[in-house]
């Protein structure tokens, strides 16, 4: 396909540094693990997020059902989702239950939203009684994804180098 | 969690003493709109980290400082209170936080005092503003749609709108356009990419994109009232100079249209209206002579349908005075007194229509020239409208305008002709045809092109020389294989092209002013692969064929057409047994077949053959006409998509003749006598020939054969269906693969499948392959635009039953046909594999 | 001229203050124009170019600049220049200068872009009296520098196509 745009910006050609084996799988070598997992969460951070000027996607938001992280690849039928599920058995255990414990606290984010729609449901005042908590729901779900994602992307190196940095600046 | 906590407390100890540096910096340089940003957007990222953690006192308290510092970002003034206040809060945070890495969790505390001193700044910010006045937005900002700021200084009263600036709606609009836009993009470099694990994101994407447009294009609706507002005071004034009683009544005026479209139809509809008051209503004393009430109504409403807004203006005057409009037409050479007779009250009414046919008695200077119906009708269908109109004679007259609901982002088609690519609205494409499978081709008859199609006979034009596109060399004298037709108001017409590239969704935009002055574009767009194309104007690609309004207005009824545009018709002239020759519209006639003896059987008295894999029965034109040795000459005639063959005994001539019958034929099959070129002929009546074979008969089959039709255009799927419909199917529609699966597992039952091989969930071949898990048995055809070898080969790797083309109807029909076949019979016969030629 | 040294280019010249009025040389052909760097919005390389049919011969065509439709307006052929002999034909490659006027968006296709130069009034002179109609109506001023007669570019008059009707 030729370049139709004038050449100062370049649209086509690989982004640098990636290579063509990693853009195809799922899985990212580096942590084992892989995002598109999330889909699970944008999905009803998405719904939350647009419930108080569409009050109609209600009913959907109400029926989002959590799933695990290999109930997800399980019921999958991209091609790189028995790659995911190996990779999971895989991961050292450590890393595997901080995963789950953030995925926890996720899930218990979203159901306490669902809870609050279910109740404020009938009520006519409904959907700008619940528009704050749906705006307050997604931003603290958008956090919580922000870090699952690096957790995915980039892995846990982050952290403890970072604060080791900081120790080593201030000299302890 | 931990780890995430001791993340997040390394992360934050920095966050907060940046945000403390740059809360003083802001404080020196209050006008730093991009610091306040930042400021912002750090405590807005340590607010969600501390929620998600269910840190609880943290949250609350960030949330407040956040509340204060975006009103600094919304514009509020950095008073040295306020800054205090802010700064307050961070040295409250960094405590918190220092607690928090000592103790391991959040310890209790009370910060109702800080939070009520951030708030009691958030009111005096907001206090400062005044309920009800628009949300001023800072330079660059888009509103945000989810922060009602007006309703939280009203505590308790609660906003049910919000009032937002029309700049930034405007903005919001353009980002919307571009969003679709860079959507196309992302679809285009999928398809080439091949990778399973963006389509899925993809559609979710591309769902989203459409009700987020969908969405904004509801915040530009304005309900019509507005257009409705003028009219009462208009009537009034109408009334009196008339010394007229109009009693006027408005319906649907919340009906909400987009902004741009109410602009557009504003003149239309006055005039309309106005019309109604002037021509329509009679004055009082007339309308107690014939028995009506002395005042007259004209009734405008409006109401929503599907996509659509239809606005009807009806009158209960004295309707269209049709002798007036026929003297009138005659008197402008706009008809002939023959042609008159043949016309019904509707092909007469549309004179109205004719350009200047109106304008002699009602100059109507609107908007500052003088204006037509002709002028009212162009401008409802420049924006994709539709206007018709009915009438009573003295009872009273109904316009009804058909309005789509937007304008901005429509479904195209993109054509291509000399290798240039241009788009076509699709609300005025009908359908599209192929021209090398020789059922249909061009015509040529006294200088002007003609596409003979099922019933109509249609101008047509080449969309390379109408827009005199230079020819590139390794093209040159090649006809163009594909006919795009089109209908603006009643008229269709066709134009040829190479190809029909894709069906996509538009961002219209309008010309620059160099070139808006060409009529034949009315915008242009950039699509998927970021290339500029520009959109044809349906209207203006009609009148450069040379179409006037004038001769359409009366030639307009797609039904009954007994006269082709110049008046005469093309007949097939043959001998039918030993009585007087006989003629036949070349129109009526699908294919003229020779049939040698040996292919005609015989069953149960009945003559037979095969044709296009079927057996089609075939009656004599004459009770004398019988089966020769050798060739016959067998016209086939397909009525509903039943063929038969009308057995004849020799084509004499073909010949291009007005058709006057002007005796009523007595002997059955035939409708009457008719002179051409001082012959007296009869004229054929297929309808005798139709009931004829109606009676019991042996058929091969008495159930209409079920297809399943995937393909994700709906442009094609209605394309697709219309034709397959018209053949005898049922066609079950499906736009994805989960859809079709949807189908199959309702009622795997089908007789053929038809899918399309690019689907945005996955690959039609894919999908051939679980729909046959799912448990259809039927045989399965590939679609796609052009049956290239790949396809073809790709078709008959997944197994199926072949590849064609979307545009191929004939190669498209004998495929399906034979599947079925091969399905009831068991046994397959001629080979029907590969690509349909 | 890539488009980054003519945006830096840009902002060292608005840095210097109003004093001094900086023009972009442009060449077509033998011709030489300034155009006030004020005026330029970008220069750049377009791209495909889809041609206008129908539209002014002058009009190459529409171009897309970063997701926006630009018209390319040929400024050999506004001067009544034939094609650059032996040169390759005006399209994808070009070089272009990004102008707005009266709410479009132009790209001026021309065969460089040279020095930025510095006209005051002391450089500025009366119209020569050789000079041919046709292209005097693209001139919107004359100077001279360096012992050459330097027209202004008349932008106005440049994408003005309603004379040609």
């Amino acid at each position: 396909m030729p370049n139709a745009m004038a050449s100062e910006i370049a649209l086509t050609g690989t982004p640098s540094g990636a290579s063509d084996d990693t853009v195809l799988s799922l899985v990212n070598p580096l942590t084992g693990l892989a995002n598109d997992y999330l889909n699970v969460y944008n999905e009803i951070l998405l719904l939350l997020e647009f419930l108080p000027s569409m009050p109609e996607m209600t009913d959907d938001a109400l029926a989002w059902q959590p799933r695990g992280y290999c109930e997800y690849f399980e019921q999958s039928s991209i091609p790189g989702a028995r790659d995911a599920l190996h990779a999971y058995d895989k991961l050292d255990p450590g890393v595997r239950a901080h995963f789950e414990a953030i995925l926890a606290r996720l899930t218990e984010i979203a159901v306490s939203a669902q809870n609050t729609l279910a109740e404020e449901f009938g009520r006519p005042d409904y959907p700008d009684s619940i528009a704050k908590s749906c705006e307050e729901t997604a931003e603290v779900m958008r956090a919580g994804l922000a870090y699952v994602a690096r957790l995915i992307n980039e892995g846990r190196s982050t952290a403890t180098s970072k604060s080791a940095r900081r120790a080593k600046n201030n000299g302890c | 969690m931990d780890e995430m906590l001791k993340e997040f407390l390394a992360e934050s100890a920095e966050q907060i003493e940046a945000a403390s540096a740059q809360i003083v910096e802001f404080e020196r340089n209050p006008a730093d709109a991009a610091l306040i940003a930042s400021i912002f957007r750090l405590v807005h990222t340590i607010k969600g980290t501390c929620g998600f953690l269910g840190l609880n006192r943290l949250q609350k308290l960030t949330h407040a400082a956040e509340s204060l510092i975006g009103q600094l970002r919304e514009g509020a003034k950095a008073t040295p209170d306020v800054v205090s206040a802010i700064l307050a809060a961070v040295d409250r945070v960094k405590r918190m936080l220092a607690e928090l890495e000592e103790a391991g969790q959040e310890v209790a505390g009370d910060d109702s005092d800080l939070i009520t001193r951030l708030e009691h700044y958030v009111a005096l910010c907001q206090g400062a503003v005044p309920e009800e006045t628009p949300v001023e937005q800072g330079p660059g900002a888009v509103a945000d749609a989810h922060e009602p700021a007006a309703a939280e200084a009203t505590q308790g009263k609660r906003a049910e709108t919000i009032r937002i600036n029309l700049n930034t709606l405007e903005r919001i609009m353009q980002l919307v356009s571009e969003l679709v836009l860079t959507r196309n993009q992302l679809i285009e470099l999928a398809r080439h990419k091949d990778d399973e694990s963006l389509k899925s994101p993809l559609q979710r994407l591309s769902t989203m994109t459409s009700d987020l447009q969908d969405a904004v294009m509801r915040a530009r609706m304005q309900p019509v009232e507005r257009v409705f507002a003028n009219l009462p005071r208009m009537i009034r004034d109408l009334a009196n100079d008339l010394h007229k009683k109009i009693n006027l009544i408005t319906e649907g005026a919340d009906t909400e249209l987009d902004r741009q479209l109410i602009d557009l139809i504003r003149d239309p509809l006055t005039h309309l209206v106005r019309n109604c008051a002037d021509h329509g209503i009679e004055t009082p004393e007339e309308r107690l002579r014939v028995g009506k009430p002395a005042t007259g109504t004209v009734r405008v409403a409006a109401a929503h349908e599907a996509g659509q807004i239809t606005i009807e203006i009806s009158d209960d005057g004295r309707g269209l005075n049709l002798a007036k409009i026929k003297e009138k037409a005659l008197a402008r050479g706009l008809t002939t007194p023959q042609q008159l007779a043949q016309m019904s009250d509707e092909d007469v009414s549309r004179f109205i229509f004719a350009p200047g046919f109106s304008t002699a008695d009602q100059v109507t200077n609107v908007s500052g020239r003088g204006v037509g119906m002709d002028v009212v009708r162009e401008n409802i269908q420049a924006i994709g409208g539709s206007c018709a109109l009915t009438s009573k004679p003295g009872q009273g007259s109904r316009f009804t305008l058909k309005i789509p609901l937007t304008l901005a982002i429509a479904p195209a088609l993109i054509v291509e002709a000399s290798g240039q690519r241009f788009a076509l609205p699709q609300h005025s494409v009908v359908e599209a045809v192929g021209l090398n499978g020789g059922e249909h081709k061009i015509e040529c008859v006294q200088g002007s092109k003609i596409l003979q199609l099922r019933d109509e006979v249609l101008p047509i034009g080449s969309l390379a020389e109408l827009l005199r596109l230079p020819v590139p060399a390794e093209r040159a004298g090649a006809p163009e294989p594909l006919a795009v037709i089109m209908r603006v108001g009643a008229q269709s017409f066709g134009i040829t092209v190479d190809a029909v590239i894709d069906v996509q969704e538009i961002v219209v935009k309008p010309l620059g002013g160099s070139i808006s002055h060409l009529t034949t574009f009315s915008g242009h767009t950039i699509l998927g692969d970021g290339s500029v194309v520009l959109i044809l104007d349906p209207n203006g690609v009609c009148r450069s064929l040379g179409l006037e309004q004038s001769r359409e207005s009366h030639a307009a009824s797609v039904e009954n057409l007994p006269t082709a545009p110049s008046d005469k018709t093309r007949l097939v002239h043959f001998r039918a047994g030993s009585g007087v020759d006989k003629v036949l519209p070349l129109s009526s006639i699908a294919r003229i077949e020779t049939v040698n003896a040996a292919r005609i059987e015989y069953s149960s008295g009945m003559m037979l053959m095969r044709h296009q894999g079927r057996l089609m029965p075939i009656v004599a034109a004459a009770p004398d006409v019988t089966v020769r040795e050798g060739d016959n000459t067998v016209f086939v005639i397909s009525p509903h998509g039943e063929p038969f063959g009308l057995l004849v005994d020799s084509i004499v001539d073909i010949v291009e003749h007005r058709l006057d019958v002007e005796i009523g034929g007595e002997a059955p099959g035939v409708i009457g006598a008719a002179d051409i070129g001082g012959k007296v002929v009869e004229l054929v009546d297929i309808a005798y020939f139709i009931d004829l074979l109606q009676m019991p008969q042996e058929r091969p089959r008495d159930r209409k054969s079920r297809l399943l039709l995937v393909d994700d255009a709906a442009f094609f799927r209605d394309m697709l269906s219309s034709t397959l419909q018209a053949a005898g199917f049922d066609v079950v529609k499906a736009g994805t693969a989960a859809q079709a699966l949807g189908h199959v597992a309702q009622d795997p039952h089908f007789d053929a499948i038809l899918i399309d091989v690019d689907l945005p969930d996955g690959s039609g071949f894919q999908l051939a392959a679980r729909l046959r898990e799912a448990g259809a048995r039927a045989e399965m055809i590939a679609l796609a635009p052009y049956a290239t070898r790949d396809v073809s080969r790709n078709a008959d790797a997944a197994g199926m039953a072949g590849a064609v083309g979307k545009f191929q109807r004939n190669q498209m029909l004998d495929l399906i046909r034979a599947c079925i076949e091969r399905g009831r019979e068991g046994t397959p016969e001629e080979s029907f594999r590969g690509v349909a030629a | 001229m890539s488009l980054e040294s003519s945006k830096i280019l840009g902002e060292t010249l608005h840095g210097a203050g109003n004093a001094l009025d900086g023009y972009f040389s442009i060449k077509v052909g033998a011709d030489t124009f300034g155009l006030p760097v004020t005026q330029v919005q970008a220069i750049f390389r377009i791209g495909a170019v889809t041609s206008a049919p129908g539209g002014p011969p002058d009009i190459v065509g529409l171009v897309n600049l970063r997701g926006k439709i630009v018209t390319a307006v040929s400024l050999r052929r506004r001067l009544g220049l034939g094609p650059e002999p032996g040169g390759k034909p005006e399209g994808a490659g070009s070089m272009a200068i990004g102008v707005e006027h009266r709410n479009e968006a132009f790209a001026l296709l021309v065969d460089e872009v040279g020095d930025v130069l510095t006209l005051t009034a002391e450089t500025a002179i009366a119209p020569p009296p050789h000079i041919g109609r046709r292209r005097a109506k693209f001139a919107s001023g004359y100077n001279r520098i360096g012992g050459q007669i330097l027209p202004l570019l008349n932008i106005d008059a440049v994408f003005d196509f309603a004379e040609d009707r």
